[in-house]
């Protein structure tokens, strides 16, 4: 058999930045013999190399899809766009790392949605891979097209271009899917027979069945299943124990330098806390752990399979971890034998933490990260964010005894309800942090910092804030100003995050079907890496609405009633409706919920019984 | 405490890192194979490794050295066999050998020999890319622009060549060019492999050159085959495609 490979010339690689991006053959690449393998399952990152290759979630499936004799996983990425110019004038298709075959033979091609805005980039690399973007032009001859990841808990603005997309944690169904798709392989059904057949398999979700019909006011009027024999509601698929769950202890090792460049240690799922503006901390329930000893043992085995100088612990908040002391304890120990740093993301600074810290990592101190997110303590309780100022106060100042000088708060602006003396708070509560330093150290010295960044709240699905309004674009930019004045000091810098990218993560974040034009439009046009400042093109972007008929202020700027029918109830995370409404009233009331682990407020995700939540 | 020199071939399935990621490559591969190499003191301590010289992105090389100092001493085959378990396709140590004295072999490195591989578009008759080569070889000075990250100065590059060979690669194999540079080109590849010829041809269009070249290199200057393919550029009037950039061997003192 001739080899399908794409010839990438020594001319082309040297002309680009950055080859090895191209290369592949990386330490613990998983090589098969494609001759003996009946499905090639196509995993596509729809970023550079460097962001793909630091998430955790390709790589658990990377690992466990090329644990079955009858599947070659293989990894794509968008290429940057020198050498995307330089692919389409020698005419050369995407091309897998693994074995460079073009993306247009695989079987299955698969996408992880991490943020909305490398949607542009999804249609950008099937066509470079030439496949057809809508799934309508697609036909038998060519691969199925599906997508899974947080951005696929509403999945409806790329209903247009994937055949299915699988909802929730994908470690188990992606093994029935594949299971399924070996016996369609030997039957001599339809590409759309394959599809039926697995419309009823829990999380996954076959857009093509299902029928949107709208109002006159173009909110949404049903959302049905074309035929009563799919499920009305998708429900998400979780994992249920994550110690007896697959984890890849053989990761591949990049040669150059990404993002992450270190092991990585998943110290649980999901969250405890429920801020009401995080949508991680509900598609995610309920909160499952993983035991410190199976959590020593894939530490040990990582190191010795990888050789990384570096590993990191890995979830949504460190110090909420069961076992943390006991862990870190342990870890300790372990990687000072092996000389590797141990590093310790999101822990809550405490007297414990800063310790830990302490003996973690023999580098010098880095920065420390806070998240107030809102600058008053009413804003911060509409958004269940439990922190107080004394909190905040004590921990800066525990830091800044200890030797750190480089402090980073974290705030959000155009909160639900959000006033010009919340965007004060944040101004006093800065120069507080500022105050403490010289309380606790007198005289500044220059390498003290401060950085202060805002980012643009975006009503994310799912979230208690879901039906809420964002600010607009001129709101937002008035309040940075606003900020930029007032946070003056040479020992605070300020950055904040384009109001412009932030409206239009927020018209896909909560997207219907007719939002999937614009991104084919505005694709057109040449929009791609648009989370990246240099390609974002906004004007492009406003033509690309205007000429699709579709105004994106009905996204973003109308506040939805609690009744309204949402283009994603038809996704089940597990939290109900109702639990969510609830939290809505309690976030206009500024009332607190507790946490999981201190009181069950039966948010519904209950039905996965987990052990939190018995 | 125990010194060790390796030398080490990079293939081409790794030939695209920089030499920062070769030095990480390395680290790496020393720790999977639980070899004892000695760290650094102080406040970020890092294993000690001194590599002869930083191999280029896109050079393949089979005369890499690399000193490494280890805590225990241990036997050159099985440092061998243990590394060779551990580095990537493409990275092989061939020989292993105990450092005698203080050397530092970044500091002894003089000089290198390359093979270039470059493709002339079609257009130009043998003759006179003959002619060219022979003219270029000549002068008193090669001068090229040599571009640095802050500015573009001019150089001779004449000085740190010290012997250079050619040949023209046809159907029928490759013929020597009858002019070398300095005397005899005794370092001159002798055997391209047979599959070699039939990649160049596949890859390369027009007319294929295959230069030796024995240059300066270290600390106390360095020629990369790059600025004499430009060199050759301007002498031709037209630009040339490098196909391949092979480090044969480095010489130290
Ligand atoms: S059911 Fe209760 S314990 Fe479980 S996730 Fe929901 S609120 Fe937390």
């Amino acid at each position: 058999m001739k080899s399908l490979a794409v010839g990438l010339s020594n001319k082309i690689l040297m002309s680009v930045e950055k080859p090895a991006r191209y290369a592949g053959n990386e330490w613990n690449m998983v090589k098969k013999d494609p001759k003996n393998i009946p499905a090639r399952f196509a995993f596509c990152f729809p970023d550079v190399y460097e962001i793909g290759m630091s998430h955790l979630g390709m790589k658990i499936l990377y690992h466990l899809i090329n644990k079955r004799d009858d599947t070659y996983c293989e990894r794509f990425f968008s290429p940057w766009t020198d050498m995307e110019d330089k692919m389409r004038e020698n005419d050369l298709p995407l091309f897998s790392l693994e074995t460079k075959d073009p993306l247009n033979i695989f079987d299955i091609i698969g996408f992880t949605l991490q943020y909305e805005m490398s949607y542009t980039n999804i249609l950008n690399m099937l066509d470079l891979g030439r496949v057809p973007v809508l799934a309508a032009d697609r036909g038998e001859e060519h691969p199925f097209v599906c997508a899974g990841g947080p951005c696929a808990y509403n999945p409806e603005p790329l209903a247009d271009f994937v055949d299915f997309f699988i909802i929730g944690e994908g470690e188990n169904v992606i093994n029935e899917l594949l299971d399924r798709y070996m016996v369609w392989r030997g039957s001599n059904e339809s590409k759309q027979g394959f599809l039926k057949s697995i419309a009823g398999i829990e999380g996954i979700y076959v857009p093509s069945l299902y029928l949107p019909r709208y109002n006159g006011d173009m909110t949404l009027k049903s959302f049905m299943p074309v035929d009563s024999a799919f499920p009305e509601k998708i429900r998400k698929r979780i994992v249920h124990d994550l110690d007896t769950s697959f984890f890849p202890e053989d990761v591949i090792v990049p040669y150059i330098d990404i993002v992450h460049n270190r092991a990585m240690l998943e110290l649980y799922r999901g969250c405890i806390r429920g801020c009401r503006f995080c949508q991680a901390g509900f598609v995610y329930r309920p909160v499952r752990e993983r035991s410190s000893g199976r959590l020593m043992d894939i530490a040990g085995k990582t190191i010795e399979s990888t050789g990384y100088e570096e590993i990191s612990l890995v979830s949504l908040s460190t110090s909420d971890y069961s076992e943390i002391e006991k862990l870190t304890g342990g870890l300790v120990g372990e990687t000072e034998k092996n000389r590797v740093n141990l590093s310790l993301p999101s822990l809550r600074i405490d007297s414990f933490s800063l310790d830990l810290m302490e003996k973690a990592s023999k580098v010098r101190k880095s920065g420390l990260t806070f998240a107030p997110e809102a600058g008053t303590q009413r804003l911060r309780n509409v958004i269940n964010k439990g922190v107080t100022e004394e909190d905040l106060i004590k921990s800066v100042k525990m830091a800044f005894q200890g030797g750190w000088n480089n402090i980073k708060l974290y705030f959000m602006l155009g909160l639900p309800g959000e006033t010009m003396d919340d965007v004060d708070g944040i101004v006093d509560l800065v120069f507080k942090v500022l105050d403490a330093y010289r309380e606790v150290k007198g005289k500044p010295n220059r390498r003290l910092n401060i950085t202060v960044s805002t980012s643009c709240f975006i009503p994310k699905v799912f979230t208690p804030f879901q039906w809420e309004v964002q600010d607009n674009i001129l709101l937002i930019r008035d309040k940075q100003e606003y900020l930029k004045d007032r946070l003056r000091s040479k020992y605070i810098s300020y950055n904040w995050h384009d109001p412009e990218l932030s409206m239009l993560e927020a018209v896909f974040a909560r997207g219907d079907r007719r939002t999937g034009k614009v991104l084919l439009k505005a694709w057109k046009k040449g929009c791609k890496f648009d989370a990246w400042h240099e390609h974002f093109r906004y004007g492009l972007w406003l033509e690309a609405f205007d000429e699709s008929g579709v105004d994106p202020a009905f996204y973003t700027s109308r506040k939805r009633s609690s009744e309204e029918l949402l283009p994603w109830d038809h996704i089940d995370i597990g939290v109900s409706k109702k639990f969510l409404v609830k939290e809505r009233e309690k976030a206009y009331k500024g009332e607190l919920t507790g946490n999981c682990k201190d009181i069950c407020s039966g948010c519904g995700a209950a039905v996965f019984d987990s052990e939190i939540c018995r | 405490m125990y010194n060790l020199r390796a030398v080490f071939a990079r293939g081409k399935e790794v030939k695209f890192i920089s030499h920062l990621d070769m030095m990480r490559v390395f680290e790496r591969a020393l720790r999977r194979s639980h070899i004892p190499v000695s760290y650094s003191c102080g406040f970020n301590p890092r294993p000690k490794l001194v590599f002869g010289l930083p191999l280029a992105v896109g050079v393949t090389s089979e005369g890499e050295y690399v000193d490494i100092v280890l805590d225990e001493e241990m036997k050159n085959d099985v440092f061998m066999e243990k590394m060779n378990g551990s580095l990537p396709a493409g990275l092989k140590i061939l020989k292993v050998s105990p450092v005698e004295g203080k050397g530092n072999i970044m500091s002894s490195i003089q000089g290198a020999l390359y093979d270039l591989i470059v493709s002339i578009q079609f257009g130009k008759t043998e003759e006179y890319i003959k002619q060219s080569i022979k003219k270029l070889i000549s002068q008193d000075e090669i001068t090229v622009e040599k571009r640095t990250r802050k500015k573009v100065g001019i150089i001779d590059i004449k000085p740190m060549i010290l012997d250079i060979g050619v040949k023209i690669l046809s159907e029928s194999g490759f013929k020597e060019l009858e002019f070398g540079y300095n005397s005899n080109m005794s370092y001159f590849p002798d055997k391209l492999a047979k599959e070699k010829y039939s990649d160049l041809f596949e890859s390369c269009e027009g007319t294929v050159l295959i230069f030796s070249l024995l240059v300066r290199a270290g600390s106390r200057g360095n020629l990369k085959p790059e600025l004499f393919a430009e060199a050759l550029k301007s002498v031709l009037g037209q630009d040339i495609n490098i196909c391949e950039i092979h480090r044969r061997k480095l010489f130290a003192d």
